[in-house]
């Protein structure tokens, strides 16, 4: 079994981050398939790719701007993160993460959560410059 | 073939000849891997009467059955030569990527030997295995070293192995690193690394390693890291790394201040891991399929030392360059003297005690500034340390006489006994940064019987004394008593280090973190051997196991048994017997201890099966453990090791 996600580092700074697919809604990999192994699978909402129908032509590969895609090297197919095949719990890897770099939380809540913590520093900055007079 | 790879890879440098050996069935059964395998090469291939610089000399560098696999901190690699610094046997470990790497290229183990004419690096790509021109990179820092190779070679995913100029300049204490900053640190095989004109070993691997049972043995690694979440000892290791000791140290009285003088010091909360994580911490690191993440990545931001960065420090790298040397108030300064020794490539904590050594002997009038070229070695005096470091790499001066390490500079200066009084060392290795008398009497005891030069918190590293109470029960599970989790006891303390050595051998043979077995003890022994049956397709049973362990462990005492160094060796530095722990700290909880180490020795020795008056292995416990021809080594010498000559002889190293 191969791991869809990649961490790349740099030792000498100590930098290092998570590479993996970035769950594109209008994915370039998927608009370059010549055969329509990948596609936008409605389920998950983002491109899968089906071992059966691709060709290994690594299109996908070349025009994921994230370096995403790679290709197996015995069946000689191209695989990416298919979001554990739309794992209800969401994928695998948000589970075991020992730092919690990597978390699972839908674009939706996420966004409502930062609009909140825009409002919520206003009001501790108001509380502080009380507290202060 | 699942688990290992079942090769082993073995390169000449003077004849420049690429072997690979095959690893027969038995043979990994017997050894299981890592430092088993090492040991077994430095015991037949290297005589003791050896010189560890004769280009005939073995480094080998060990990696086990499960490296690559997802099982917890499996990562790690053996690094095994003849020490230079105590001239018995000598290995040491170290994290980082290296490790899998290795594996993926499909090698258990590689040996150098010979010696190259010219400085040269060796690169291995899967089955293609070349030795290549170093002389550009010969003299550079690892970090340097590191990225040239990655440039010169085209590939920045590729790991590599690499010694610093210290290694090149024969530091007795010199270490390897890979991944730029994980050191395999003890022992000074750095030095015979450099002897044998080898600046590194990159590696590039694309294979994988075979699971025998893969549904089982994602179900095991599974179960473990789940423990791993709510694991109490996890959680200090993550959120302040080994740090995270320094204000428990304190407090119990190990912390060593000038040269183990004192227990503890007022101002350790500067240099404590709350502090670091707060001030200087840059980002937080894993070494391979780790779920603690204990490794720091610091950058300094203040003070004469600002822009300096690093990857460390932890408790044993930090505490010898810092409150032992009698420096606490900058912590910056500590920071600072571990990123040199780093970038310089030398062991912290030996750099660490050969340097409060000298400034003990100063302090006590043994040497003065004629001695050290002028320098005034006062305690604390961060400009002279900064030097004295730099001296001891490139051999200048009064670093020059300290780069032998501490017990051979007392010598050299001819200090006699009282010089060595002051070494807190034993057969040559100066002690890390941990005060038995606080720390508790199972470490005191591991010191004295310890296989890599006396000197040893790894070796049984009896954390069942320090982080036993986290865990409730499991004294009684693995010791059959509760009494030994009190430090300052000696009840049932032989049996734990008897233990404890024999499960950190199997450990070290996986080449697992101890910081998942031992520290924190979210991987219980059968569960190492559970993952261990489920990755190789053994069905090897807890006893067979932990044999392996207790074979590794009396072959490397054999070895020391070649060297005529038994019983009368088995010896902790007096100042633990002799000087009660004075008082420094006022909340100080183990004033006036003092370790009473005769009381545990022969209890010890009754366990280990060893000879009441040699110390060396007994025949009987030899064949029992398949070991006929250790046996048959070390019968002609008990003799000689009784002989009124051998008894006059007093050995600090070898």
């Amino acid at each position: 079994m191969l791991s869809r996600i990649n961490v790349v580092r740099n030792e000498r700074f100590g930098e290092s981050f998570v590479a993996g697919c970035d769950l594109c809604t209008d994915p370039p990999c998927a608009a370059v398939c010549p055969t329509g192994a990948c596609a936008l699978d409605p389920l998950t909402e983002i491109a899968k790719i089906n071992p059966d129908k691709c060709i290994g032509c690594k299109e996908c590969m070349i025009h994921c701007p994230f370096g995403a895609v790679k290709m197996h090297p015995i069946t000689k197919k191209a695989f990416k993160c298919d979001l554990c095949e739309g794992r209800e719990d969401g994928p695998v890897c948000a589970d075991w993460c020992p730092s919690g770099a990597i978390s699972w939380i839908k674009p939706e809540i996420a966004v409502k959560a930062k609009r909140r913590s825009k409002l919520q520093e206003r009001i501790n900055a108001a509380t502080k410059a009380k507290e202060v007079s | 073939m699942y688990g290992w790879s079942g090769q082993r890879l073995r390169v000449d440098l003077s004849k420049g000849d690429i072997i690979k050996e095959p690893l027969s069935y038995e043979y990994r059964k017997k050894w299981i891997g890592g430092r088993g395998f090492n040991s077994d090469v430095i015991y037949n291939e290297v005589p003791p009467e050896m010189s560890p610089f004769d280009p005939r000399a073995r480094v080998c560098f060990g990696v086990g059955p499960m490296n690559g696999t997802a099982a917890p901190s499996t990562g790690r690699v053996t690094v095994s030569c003849k020490s230079p610094l105590t001239g018995g046997f000598g290995d040491s470990s170290m994290g980082g990527h290296w490790g899998a790497e290795v594996r993926y290229a499909g090698y258990d183990q590689i040996i150098v030997q010979g010696k190259s004419k010219k400085p040269v690096y060796i690169w291995m790509d899967d089955d293609k295995v070349e030795i290549r021109d170093a002389s550009h990179i010969w003299g550079k820092y690892p970090r340097d070293a590191d990225t040239m190779i990655k440039e010169e070679l085209k590939d920045e995913d590729i790991h590599i192995m690499l010694i610093g100029p210290a290694g090149e300049n024969l530091v007795r204490f010199a270490c390897t690193f890979n991944d730029v900053w994980r050191a395999a640190g003890r022992t000074g095989h750095g030095a015979v690394i450099g002897s044998k004109n080898l600046k590194g070993i990159a590696t590039r691997g694309s294979g994988s390693v075979k699971v025998a049972r893969p549904k089982e043995f994602m179900e095991i690694c599974n179960k473990l890291r789940q423990k791993f979440k709510n694991d109490p000892m996890k959680m200090g290791l993550y959120e302040l790394g080994s740090l995270c000791l320094i204000n428990i140290a304190n407090r119990d009285g190990w912390l060593p201040w000038k040269n183990l003088q004192f227990g503890g010091t007022p101002l350790a909360n500067n240099m404590s891991g709350e502090t670091h994580s707060q001030t200087v911490l840059k980002h937080r690191e894993g070494c391979y399929a780790c779920p603690i993440c204990c490794g720091r990545f610091t950058a300094i931001k203040e003070g004469r030392w600002a822009g300096e960065e690093f990857g460390g420090p932890e408790y044993e790298h930090a505490v010898p360059t810092g409150p032992r040397l009698g420096i606490i108030e900058d912590a910056n300064d500590i920071w600072h003297n571990a990123r040199l020794t780093n970038d310089l490539g030398m062991d912290g904590i030996e750099t660490g005690g050969v340097i409060s050594t000298a400034m003990e002997w100063y302090q006590r009038g043994l040497i003065t500034t004629k001695d050290t070229g002028g320098m005034e070695l006062e305690w604390g005096n961060e400009e002279v340390v900064d030097q004295l470091i730099q001296d001891i790499a490139y051999r200048r001066g009064f670093g020059d006489i300290l780069a032998d390490g501490a017990s051979r500079a007392s010598d050299k200066l001819g200090l006699g006994k009282e010089g060595q009084y002051y070494t807190i060392a034993t057969r040559g290795m100066t002690l890390p940064g941990d005060d038995p008398r606080g720390l508790g009497f199972g470490y005191g005891l591991s010191f004295a019987m310890g296989t890599r030069g006396g000197c040893d918190h790894l070796r049984s590293l009896c954390c069942l004394e320090l982080s036993g109470a986290l865990y409730p029960g499991l004294n009684t599970k693995y010791l059959g008593d509760e009494r030994p989790m009190k430090p300052t006891t000696t009840a049932g303390k032989p049996y734990m280090v008897y233990y404890e050595e024999n499960q950190k051998a199997v450990t070290d043979c996986l080449n697992v973190c101890c910081f998942t077995t031992h520290w924190s003890y979210a991987v219980l022994t059968q569960d190492q051997l559970d993952y261990f049956n489920a990755c190789t397709g053994l069905d090897m049973t807890l006893d067979e196991f932990l044999e392996v362990g207790e074979r590794v462990h009396n072959l490397e005492r054999a070895y020391w048994s070649r060297l005529m160094s038994g019983a009368r060796e088995d010896v902790v530095p007096e100042r633990f017997t002799k000087e009660p722990m004075p008082q420094h700290v006022d909340y100080q909880t183990n004033v006036g201890a003092t370790l009473p180490i005769g009381e545990m020795l022969p209890k010890y020795y009754k366990y280990r099966d060893y000879e009441p008056g040699t110390g060396f292995p007994s025949d009987r416990k030899l064949k029992q453990l398949g070991l006929d021809y250790v046996a048959d080594d070390v019968r002609p010498l008990r003799k000689k090791y009784m002989s009124d000559s051998e008894k006059k002889k007093k050995k600090y190293y070898y």
